[in-house]
């Protein structure tokens, strides 16, 4: 199956392009050599697969993310490029076009953004464009889906061609350079030509993942002269070679047209999002609003409406059916106690999660997240990071995992590890049931502020310890933070459903296996003990871990095992606390446990327990993307042990200090 | 006395003069955005406590740090 490949600078739209283009919805394949994930999807009625990769600014990577794009290149070589650029910043975008013309693969070029460029007066005319860098040009305006069918179709009719390779006139030094490495190169190691010559120049770019690969394949005649190119600085008389073929090729190019006045909007709201004084205040404010919406306003009333449906309506049914069939009242408190009430309890969640990942998904089209990393950057500097740090941390409201993949756009590696380390402390969504139902039994007044807290909790002593790993890995160089700030857009109903249906669609999967397969087992254990199946559920199992535990856990509060015997589950994944809970105090939903929880904690110990659930051990999915991303099981094993001791620290001396109090 | 009605400020505009004091990958990332030496910057934003710098080059809008603003219009 021909395979294209989808590259270009950041903030180009390339995803949105992507989705526009393949019509089914993409899959993520885990592709060889590397164990990362892209976004694959296939276009319409054809045998063509669409692969979206990060966005790169060059080829020679800075940031893992980009490792990721050029290792597709390198390795699974791609049979058509499609090359997404900004039209209105064609110029840098194009700086990236020329080294992919380079490479000689058949390309294809969208000049993505348009409107934008339409807007601004100017035009480029397309047939110039393409006699001169010798590959098809196509207009589009992907939020807007203008110019896709025009694109798609050429895609798949055009049949795949050789590709006429780009020579640019590079100083007569660099070309002698460039022909007589490259033939070496082609008699020694059967290289195409235009390879061997991409080979070349990427080298003497001082491009580290080509000399990377040089030196895995022994490629002599490129290594054996690496000291002599560093020491003529070919480097940026290759770049001025690209910069010149650019400005002259967008010379002829361009077509002023009437140069229009137009109301510049992205000033107008930099104006104010941006202002140096007012750009934290603001970003708190938004914030803020954020979580009113998920947890008070709307979010709340919803999910009461969801929870009585479920633990009342639906789980009576069930269990009216059930003894109709006239099942075994083992399997049937089995279905009803155990599978509708805990799986049932965390799905009442649904509408308080989705909220908050629409908001998110919000900021991220709307252009809001880079202008945040730019405005925390300088808070960020008292920790030792930046302000691109900050983007993984929020994603990490919605999941650690996919916060720790977020991670890969910072450039400093010991800066990425930290950031991947502190990741879990920031309070992901599968933890927000057991907040939940915490809040609604003990600070029914004050929900919103009290679960923001948690979470203010959460980042704090995720920037603490960041602070303390910059002390103890004795980081000294300094960050790298250069970030662009897009124009805004006009948020899209479509891409932000879509970007909370990928952010949350986990979720929903979670529910269906390692929840139900978490309570499944927790009410497995608590109705079987050492004597078989157990009436009392003192006597279970789970009874016995729990109890044995329970000695250690009296120090920040907590007085019953079933409590010890959720959050061990919680290692799972965290959603499973709060069904066991249920399952475990024998309880039809919600409402029954908020009765009984009054009974066993104290406002003090409930908020205790609430900071030990956050800052305790990460799930099984968090730890082994750690692993992965860190390369070493180390690292997963550490967190572990490390995040579980702090949380106990930190939660034993709130109480400990806070019942001399209360 | 904050001004409340917006209006397109004039900004004040800096040349780069020289890209070798910078570290290596911000140097690269700097021309990966056709940033060199020679162009002008302008520059829309300054944060306290030399905190970020936006400057805008051909209507694209980039923050950088302090330390790199300096270096890059000459300072140390």
């Amino acid at each position: 199956m021909p395979v294209v490949a989808l590259l270009g600078n950041p903030n180009t739209g390339k995803t949105t392009l992507f989705n526009g283009l393949t019509d089914t919805y993409s899959y993520v394949g885990n592709w060889e050599g590397v164990t990362v994930e892209k976004k694959v999807g296939k276009i319409n009625h054809s045998e063509l697969l669409v692969i979206d990769l990060p966005g790169i600014y060059s080829l020679n990577p800075i940031t893992k993310d980009e490792s990721v794009a050029i290792n597709c290149l390198l390795n699974d070589s791609p049979d058509i490029i499609l090359n997404v650029t900004n039209a209105c910043q064609l110029k840098r975008n194009l700086l990236l076009s020329v080294e992919l013309l380079e490479f000689g693969q058949p390309m294809v070029i969208a000049l993505n953004m348009i409107d934008d460029l339409k807007r601004s007066g100017i035009n480029y005319d397309l047939d110039i464009l393409s006699e001169t860098l010798g590959c098809r040009f196509f207009s589009t305006n992907a939020r807007n889906k203008d110019g896709l069918a025009q694109l798609k179709s050429e895609l798949i009719s055009s049949p795949i061609k050789k590709a006429a390779v780009l020579h640019l006139n590079y100083p007569v030094e660099i070309s002698n350079i460039i022909t007589l490495t490259s033939m070496q190169l082609m008699q020694q190691f059967n290289y195409t030509e235009p390879f061997a010559r991409w080979l070349t120049i990427q080298f003497m770019n001082k491009n580290l993942q080509v000399r990377q690969y040089a030196t895995d394949h022994h490629l002599h005649p490129l290594t054996s002269q690496e000291t002599i190119f560093d020491s003529h600085n070919y480097e940026s008389q290759i770049f001025n070679t690209r910069l010149d073929f650019i400005n002259s090729v967008l010379d002829r190019a361009t077509q002023q047209e009437s140069s229009k006045s137009h109301q510049n909007i992205t000033a107008k709201i930099d104006h104010w999002i941006t202002q140096p004084l007012l750009g934290l205040p603001i970003f708190i404010g938004i914030f803020f609003l954020m979580f009113k919406l998920s947890f008070d306003w709307l979010g709340t009333p919803l999910s009461d409406l969801l929870d009585s449906f479920i633990s009342g309506p639906v789980s009576s049914a069930t269990a009216a059916l059930l003894t109709q069939l006239g099942a075994i009242p083992f399997l049937k408190s089995l279905i009803v106690d155990g599978i509708i009430a805990g799986v049932g309890g965390v799905l009442t969640f649904i509408p308080q999660i989705f909220i908050l990942f629409a908001c998110i998904s919000l900021l991220e089209d709307s252009g809001y997240m880079s202008r945040a990393a730019l405005v925390t950057d300088r808070l960020m500097q008292i920790f030792g990071l930046n302000g691109k740090a900050f983007i993984p941390l929020i994603i990490g409201f919605g999941c650690n995992v996919t916060g720790i993949m977020a991670a890969r756009t910072i450039e400093q590696p010991k800066e990425r590890l930290i950031t991947t380390l502190i990741s879990p402390f920031v309070s992901c969504s599968a933890r927000l049931p057991i907040y939940g139902l915490f809040v609604a039994a003990f600070f029914q007044k004050h929900q919103a502020l009290v679960v923001l807290s948690i979470y203010f909790i959460g980042i704090f002593v995720a920037l603490l310890m960041a602070k303390v790993y910059q002390w103890l890995f004795k980081v000294k160089e300094t960050s790298v933070f250069i970030i662009e700030l897009p124009k805004y857009h006009l948020p899209r109903l479509d891409i932000i459903a879509m970007g909370t249906w990928d952010k949350g669609k986990g979720f929903i999967k979670n529910a269906g296996s390692i929840i139900f397969a978490g309570t499944v087992l927790i009410w497995l254990l608590s109705n079987l003990g050492p004597q078989g199946v157990v009436t009392n559920i003192n006597a279970s199992f789970c009874a016995l871990i729990g109890q044995a535990a329970l000695p250690i856990f009296k120090l920040i509060g907590v007085t019953s095992w079933a409590t010890v015997s959720a959050l061990l589950t919680g290692i799972f994944a965290k959603e499973v606390i709060s069904s066991s809970m249920i399952v475990l105090f024998h309880l039809s939903g919600q409402t029954g446990l908020i009765a009984t929880f009054s009974t066993l904690f104290t406002p003090l110990s409930a908020y205790c327990l609430l900071i030990f659930i956050l800052l305790y051990a990460p799930c099984f999915s968090t730890l082994s993307a750690i692993k992965a991303e860190t390369g070493s099981i180390k690292w997963a094993i550490y967190s572990l042990i490390s995040n579980t001791v702090l949380a106990f620290a930190i939660s034993m001396i709130i109480y400990q200090v806070g019942s001399l109090f209360i | 006395m904050m001004q409340l009605n917006y209006a397109e400020p004039s900004h004040q505009t800096v040349t780069v003069h020289q890209m070798e004091q910078i570290d290596k990958p911000t140097a690269t990332r700097l021309h990966s955005l056709g940033i060199h030496s020679g162009c002008e910057l302008a520059v829309l934003r300054k944060y306290p406590f030399h905190g970020p710098v936006i400057v805008e080059y051909e209507s694209q809008r980039i923050g950088i740090r302090y330390s790199i603003f300096l270096a890059l219009i000459g300072g140390n």
